[in-house]
């Protein structure tokens, strides 16, 4: 489990849905959230094998869930398959793709990064929804970039565009979701090293504390905005970066 | 101070802490939850900190109070240094010492003043004299407390209440960002409308009209607080954390 996790029980008796889980921020999340005692779900277009793996090693419990976000059909049979858990009480949007290219990007790369992103995240949401209602506690943190407020210079503009694009959706679903005890909350990672960024060039001497991020780092805030003492935080983002940026 | 704030298993332990304001609402509620979390908790306030120790002591932790007002710089560096010497290093500064009188655009100078040297002044002199401690050590975790009032101005407290509250903001991030190098995290914590004897007098909004369905209580703010004390958001400095239900999202 991530070293800053001391294993818990406050989500026993609950289910996570964490898609992207196979790999970087979706897989530590996945881990915190199995260390506080939640069943987790691991959702991927990937195996989470490795993810599973390890949170079982570490007396955690999960299963796999095989899902393309790019795929609003996939996306609605496979949150149909993790509803046979019997409740969803925490969703963590983890899952997307970005890749770089020209600035003036293709209408491919464009609609197929839209598509996936922002597209594919608000079709988890809109399946796993009723269940969050049912649960009465329900909690959704979606993952999104530095990026959606400052550019960048890794990924194409279709990246940055759908993750602010899932702020927006973040704070409608926040605004709506409260009656029905439902927070929705978002991190905004800065430079995570993950498979997804490997090989992409960032110094670390420009991060004010000093280092480039860990999965880690991310996936306790993702907990906090699951845990009880955020119970009054929702429609916020919460900037994790390292202080580049203060939101 | 019923409620037990939810902490998540986090553990300060080895850590010491000062909270200014914590006599009373958000200060007390970060008290007993930082000293639950397992730090030397050293409350400030112009008010004797009686129902703060004593709320520790029946949870079986230990809070210990200084009596000051912490607009003066003297006071303050006086008291630091006891608790230094009483508690240890401090690493941890949770400001929450707040006063918020009732007022308009202009309430006078006297009050601007007043509240400026108590808000804003007052969270000074508590970092200035544990900052360059904290530098040497290479450990600070620093958290003030604002308000929504910052972002969005008020309606009932004065001109001169949003405008410190501003400030602060402006002052963590300055800290944030020349105590990155040094391991000294600054963070800030913006409450929406907490239930306190603060703003008891105040008239609230309808709390059907807040995405959460009600107001906030200071324990809904001690647990972002431990949170951002905590090894748990150790990449994370700079950044201001609404807790407010809903009323306004941002950053």
């Amino acid at each position: 489990m991530p070293t800053t996790t001391a294993p818990s029980t406050e989500f026993s008796g609950q289910v996570a849905l964490v898609t992207g889980a196979a790999s970087g921020i979706g897989a530590a999340s996945a881990l915190a959230l199995a260390a506080r005692g939640a069943h987790v779900v691991c959702a991927d277009v990937q195996p989470a094998t490795a993810t599973l793996a390890s949170l079982r090693e570490r007396g955690g419990q999960g299963t796999e869930l095989r899902f393309d976000l790019s795929d609003r059909n996939s996306v609605a049979r496979a949150l149909a398959q993790a509803a046979q858990a019997g409740r969803i009480d925490m969703l963590v949007a983890a899952a997307g793709i970005g890749f770089s290219g020209p600035l003036l990007s293709s209408d491919e790369d464009w609609d197929r990064v839209i598509k996936t992103n922002l597209s594919g995240t608000f079709a988890t949401l809109r399946a796993a929804w009723p269940h969050l209602q049912a649960s009465g506690q329900g909690r959704v943190v979606v993952v999104t970039s530095m990026g959606a407020y400052r550019g960048g210079f890794h990924f194409g503009p279709e990246y940055n565009a759908s993750k602010a694009g899932l702020i927006g959706m973040v704070r409608h679903f926040a605004l709506h979701g409260g009656p029905d005890g439902i927070r929705v909350n978002a991190v905004a990672p800065g430079f995570i090293e993950t498979p997804f960024v490997a090989g992409l060039p960032y110094d670390a001497a420009a991060i004010p504390l000093g280092r480039l991020g860990q999965p880690d780092d991310v996936a306790e805030p993702v907990a906090f905005l699951c845990s009880e003492a955020a119970s009054y935080v929702t429609g916020t983002v919460l900037h994790v970066n390292g202080g580049v940026f203060y939101g | 101070m019923s409620t037990l704030p939810v902490s998540s298993n986090i553990s300060l332990k080895g850590h010491v802490a000062i909270v200014s304001g914590g006599a009373r609402g958000i200060g007390a509620a970060a008290a007993l939850a930082l000293a639950e979390a397992g730090a030397s908790v050293a409350v400030f306030d112009v008010l004797a900190a009686t129902e703060t120790v004593a709320a520790a002591a029946a949870r079986g932790t230990v809070c210990r109070g200084w009596q000051l007002d912490i607009s003066q710089e003297e006071a303050v560096n006086v008291a630091v240094a006891e608790v230094v010497s009483a508690l240890g290093p401090v690493s941890i500064i949770v400001a929450a010492a707040g006063v918020m009188p009732s007022g308009t655009v202009d309430s006078g100078l006297a009050q601007w003043r007043q509240v400026l040297s108590v808000n804003l002044d007052g969270t000074r002199h508590l970092v200035a004299a544990c900052y360059p401690g904290m530098v040497q050590r290479g450990d600070g975790r620093i958290v003030l407390v604002t308000s929504v009032a910052a972002r969005q101005g008020g309606l009932l407290a004065g001109a001169e209440y949003s405008a410190s509250k501003g400030a602060l903001l402006s002052y963590g991030r300055h800290i944030a960002r020349n105590g990155a190098a040094h391991g000294v995290r600054s963070n800030i914590v913006a409450p929406g409308v907490i239930e306190t004897s603060m703003n008891a007098h105040l008239p609230k909004p309808d709390p059907q009209t807040l995405p959460a369905q009600r107001l906030g209580t200071p324990e809904d703010v001690a647990g972002p607080v431990v949170f951002l004390c905590s090894d748990r958001a150790n990449y994370i400095t700079g950044i201001e954390l609404p807790i407010n239900g809903g009323q306004l999202f941002y950053p």
